[in-house]
């Protein structure tokens, strides 16, 4: 056929014909869809129905265990299985019907038929060459390609069955997990990692940290947020496994392994743990943290190793982190002054106050807010070191914690006590340093005339004029005389400094 | 005689231009659409093993600074902060910077959360505006107001980064509903990575005509009115399609600033958002694919279509033609000032895919759109267009078009089903097949509007009005 207009106008005619059709089919699918979803849904529903009195049942200890299976395992429809397995597994977050789960998880089959999806593959080859790169990438969308053709799940089902297994938690499905670490697609080899961190299998550990290096020299698509959150899972008594790489050559290897054991410890003290000392962990771990790895080349691993010397809670720990607050690196500096927030350390701030005059303002706030979390003692030592410093990013730094803190409304309380002098030379300092938003507010809503009358004398040093309008107000509509007469004579001198101020500029 | 054949010669030309332009924009786009059918499904078939609780509990998923720029937004601010406080995060901070209001949207928050005015140091490691006061309230330390002169939404999200704390932050924009676990998901593309991902977009949808209780939305339905249903139809092929497909090909080059998580200090370092275009966000991606691409790092950018931001769409002609005027101006003025990444192949996909298709097909070809929109039917009643080419218009400019918007409809059916009534589907069906008829030309008219402000130098924002969606009480009717 030649190629002619005449002959344009009738294929675009076809086509017009051709795309209204299959724009009518995508209609005719769109609904079929929701038909098949709303009848899917209501069967699985139906079965939900029939199945969680049983599972209820048997949770709450009402029905037997074998009749229960037995019940169970009857029901051999499809939408029946599906929806019992999902009855099963959402039970399995519950710390309470988690064993039932489990056993029901094992006994109707289904950890069987995950270990074996799980290993129907051929796991990958490792060559020790760095990831990424052409072959890998065209390996993923070949198995994009194979997943979306039906009844060929691959790859989904893999990573489905792993992570049930996790969520189930049984141990005989480790050695499949550590199989599924060699697989060929990166979903399930992250989905493994992940229930192996669950099911925190000692044995394990070896392939995780081995997954780790990988990781770490780039010869794994796997990141390394998903394997450390799976190691960090493991027990305190697992640490004995992680000693070889607190010594590894790599220093990235050492910072991360000292990462994960720091983890490991804040959880457990999270957990209930009064302190974690010596007899917690295995001599070679303990002796690496308090003999090496606190003076390790590279700064991170000091700097993660500060936070768990400081769960040990022993005089020579003490020692280690009083010089680790010298340290040449700022961020050493700043994960050992927020290591030290333990009551424990509080004869080391002296020593810390040395810190609020840090160069590096983290480093100073971490300090102020270590101070604080010492109670009344750090709080009265953080206000000693405002008086007496000189350095105003040190001022700063504190005052913005103070208020931060919620501390300003009980040093205005102060004022009202036996021994204001502090309070008032605290807030002086404030003043000076036009820090007055606090101090002005108090001033217009204290309910103690005492109080307001202090602060109306304190904010005569002011120089700002939101500070003028306030006392102006306060002048105008305090409900005590004195209060009334103090603030006026304190907005008179505001006012002629700014006018000086204003002068002087002119 | 001679001039006629002239005009004929170029009227054909133009015509060409037209037809080769919707080639190649309907051949892109189907492209686009196969790859994010198969994008979509594969990512809604993963989320069954995401282990969205794992990432709630673990220890290492990053804390997350909410950043919400407020310019007179009084009405709606508080619901917006509200919904923010009960998302399901593990780490979070929400800093809301009020860019010199003028209307109660400072005191509606001091009121509404017992915010005390405070005195908190400022280290403008970006340059911005002065900042006039800072707000908290002990009792709930993960919120921080802060008020600063005004000085536009790039300047206010900037001085937000300077009080950023956290390794992300994440813009959102004041009319706006997050639902309770986007930052979860939204965050998972992070924790996967093997390399840096700086930028990471959730998806997008319009807010009016659902039902919002106490932040939240508890009932997803279309609006009564068809502007807003045909702007529905607009966001599901934007989003499903087109950015899930560019993300498939590694060529992200716009996120929507409404919702989107960055890497905070790469941000700060490359100097934070700039206010040199009406499109902050836009822009913003485009500096960082040059910023990172000198520096040689190795980055990631991505959009993931689950985690979803609801936000308000305008419901009048005049707003819908500001905003879409401000699309169109900043995208102009994004590519023309990051021109270097045109064909470069430095930038990869992005330099030789992405950005020559937003030059040509999105900003350009709106104005070649438009013209065959105007002359090939008008030169068919006249008698010069033949009706071969006429057909073929038909085919490409009108109903390819509506296949593409059915083809978005069926996606959003077969995977996310966001709305569950039946009459929605088929609402929102019958308006994919008529969003060409009209809809589409509107639109271009505004697109067309803008490259002419473009050509002319303009730089107005153009404000677009938000009334707020109305609060009802009922209670939540259960959605599968």
């Amino acid at each position: 056929m030649p190629f002619l207009l005449e002959n344009i106008t009738v294929v675009a005619a076809w086509l017009v014909v051709a795309v209204l059709i299959a724009i009518a089919l995508i209609v005719a699918a769109a609904l079929l869809r929701r038909r098949m979803r709303a009848r899917y849904f209501m069967r699985l529903d139906a079965e939900r129905a029939k199945a969680q009195p049983v599972l209820q049942g048997l949770f709450q200890n009402k029905v037997p265990y074998e009749k229960a299976v037995a019940d169970l395992r009857n029901r051999g429809d499809s939408y029946r299985q599906l929806a019992i397995q999902e009855l099963i597994l959402t039970a399995t977050a519950d710390a309470a019907t988690m064993a039932v789960a489990r056993r029901l998880c094992e006994d109707l089959g289904y950890v069987e038929r995950w270990i074996t999806t799980l290993g129907k593959v051929k796991p990958r080859q490792r060559n020790g060459k760095p990831s990424g790169g052409f072959a890998p990438r065209l390996q993923l969308w070949w198995d994009m390609a194979l997943a979306v053709l039906p009844g060929h799940y691959g790859f989904l089902a893999r990573a489905l069955a792993a992570e049930n297994l996790g969520r189930v938690r049984v141990e005989r499905a480790v050695p499949s997990l550590l199989a599924a670490l060699d697989d060929p697609h990166v979903d399930v080899r992250n989905v493994a990692i992940r229930s192996l961190g669950q099911i925190r299998e000692v044995k394990s550990l070896p392939s995780l940290l081995r997954v780790l290096e990988e990781v770490i020299k780039a010869q794994q698509e796997v990141s390394l947020r998903t394997i450390k959150s799976a190691l960090v899972q493991f027990p305190l008594s697992a640490v004995g496994q992680f000693e070889s790489s607190l010594h590894h050559a790599h220093q990235r290897i050492r910072f991360f392994v000292t990462d994960v054991v720091r983890e490991i410890v804040e959880r457990e003290i999270q957990g209930g743990y009064d302190f974690v000392a010596q007899r917690d962990f295995p001599p070679g771990v303990y002796k690496a943290f308090v003999e090496q790895l606190w003076k390790d080349g590279f700064a991170d691993v000091r700097a993660r190793a500060a936070a768990v010397l400081s769960y040990f809670l022993e005089m020579r720990t003490s020692q280690i982190l009083s010089d680790l607050m010298e340290d040449p690196q700022w961020f050493v500096r700043l994960h050992t002054v927020r290591a030290l927030g333990k009551p424990f350390y509080q004869p080391v701030l002296p020593r810390m106050v040395r810190c609020l005059q840090d160069p590096h303002w983290m480093v100073r706030e971490a300090t102020v807010r270590t101070m604080e979390s010492f109670g009344a003692a750090g709080v009265s030592q953080l206000l000693d070191s405002l008086l007496a410093t000189e350095d105003n990013y040190a001022r700063e730094q504190i005052m913005e914690e103070l208020q931060r803190g919620g501390l300003i409304p009980s040093i205005i309380e102060q004022l009202d006590g036996p021994a204001p002098e502090k309070a008032i030379e605290v807030l002086q300092l404030f003043v000076s340093l036009r820090k007055t938003s606090l101090i002005q507010n108090a001033l217009e809503s204290h309910r103690a005339p005492t109080v307001r009358l202090t602060l109306a004398g304190i904010l005569a040093a002011a120089i700002d004029q939101e500070v003028l309008e306030t006392l102006q107000g306060v002048a105008k509509n305090d409900p005590a005389p004195m209060v009334r007469e103090t603030a006026a004579d304190s907005a008179q001198r505001v006012a002629a400094r700014l006018r000086k101020l204003r002068e002087a500029r002119a | 005689m001679e001039s006629h054949a002239f005009y004929y010669h170029l009227l054909n030309l133009f015509n060409s231009i037209v037809v080769l332009y919707f080639v190649f924009g309907n051949g892109t786009y189907t492209l686009l659409m196969t790859m994010s059918f198969v994008q979509v499904w594969l990512h809604n078939r993963r989320l069954q093993y995401a282990g969205l609780n794992e990432v709630r509990d673990s220890a290492v998923t990053p804390p997350i600074t909410l950043i919400l720029p407020a310019y007179n937004e009084a009405k709606i601010i508080v619901d917006t902060v509200h919904s923010l406080m009960q998302l399901d995060y593990p780490s979070k901070e929400i800093l809301v910077v009020d860019d010199g209001s003028t209307d109660n949207t400072l005191p509606a928050l001091i009121q509404a959360f017992g915010l005390q005015r405070m005195d908190f140091i400022y280290r403008a490691r970006i340059q911005t505006k002065p900042v006039l006061a800072f707000y908290f309230n002990p009792k709930i330390p993960e919120l921080t107001v802060l008020s600063k002169v005004n000085g536009g939404k790039p300047d206010a999200l900037n001085a937000g980064i300077n009080l950023a704390r956290s390794p992300y932050f994440c813009t959102v924009d004041s009319d706006c509903i997050i639902e309770r676990d986007a930052l979860l998901r939204l965050i998972q593309p992070v924790l996967r990575s093997k390399v840096n991902v700086v930028a990471c977009g959730g998806i997008v949808r319009i807010l009016n005509g659902c039902k919002v209780e106490q932040g939240r939305v508890t009932k997803v339905s279309l609006p009564d009115n068809p502007l807003i249903r045909f702007q529905i139809v607009e966001y599901l092929r934007g989003f499903l399609f087109g950015r899930t497909g560019w993300d498939l090909m590694r060529g992200t080059f716009i996120v929507s600033g409404a919702f989107c998580i960055f890497h905070r200090e790469t941000v700060s370092e490359m100097g934070g958002f700039s206010n040199d275009t009406v499109t902050e966000d836009i822009d913003l991606i485009a500096c960082l694919h040059r910023y990172l691409r000198e520096k040689k790092w190795i980055y990631r950018m991505c959009f993931i279509s689950d985690p979803v931001c609801w936000t308000e769409a305008p419901s009048d002609l005049i707003n819908l033609g500001r905003q879409r005027r401000r699309w169109q101006l900043g995208l102009g003025q994004t590519l023309a000032k990051h021109h270097e990444i045109m064909f470069n192949p430095r930038f990869g996909v992005v330099g030789m895919i992405t950005f020559p298709f937003y030059v040509f097909m999105e900003f350009l070809g709106a104005v070649v759109e438009f013209g065959g929109y105007l002359i090939i039917p008008l030169g068919f009643l006249l008698g010069v267009t033949p009706l071969a080419l006429f057909t073929l218009f038909i085919f490409l400019g009108v109903v390819y078009g509506s296949f593409l918007s059915a083809g978005s409809v069926l996606l959003e059916e077969i995977t996310y089903r966001r709305y569950p009534s039946l009459k929605n589907l088929l609402q929102l069906l019958g308006y994919a097949c008529l969003e060409n008829l009209g809809y589409r030309q509107l639109v271009l008219f505004y697109r067309v509007q803008a490259v002419i402000l473009f050509l002319l130098g303009s730089k107005r924002w153009e404000a677009v009005k938000h009334y707020g969606i109305e609060k009802k009480q009922q209670p939540a009717m259960a959605t599968r």
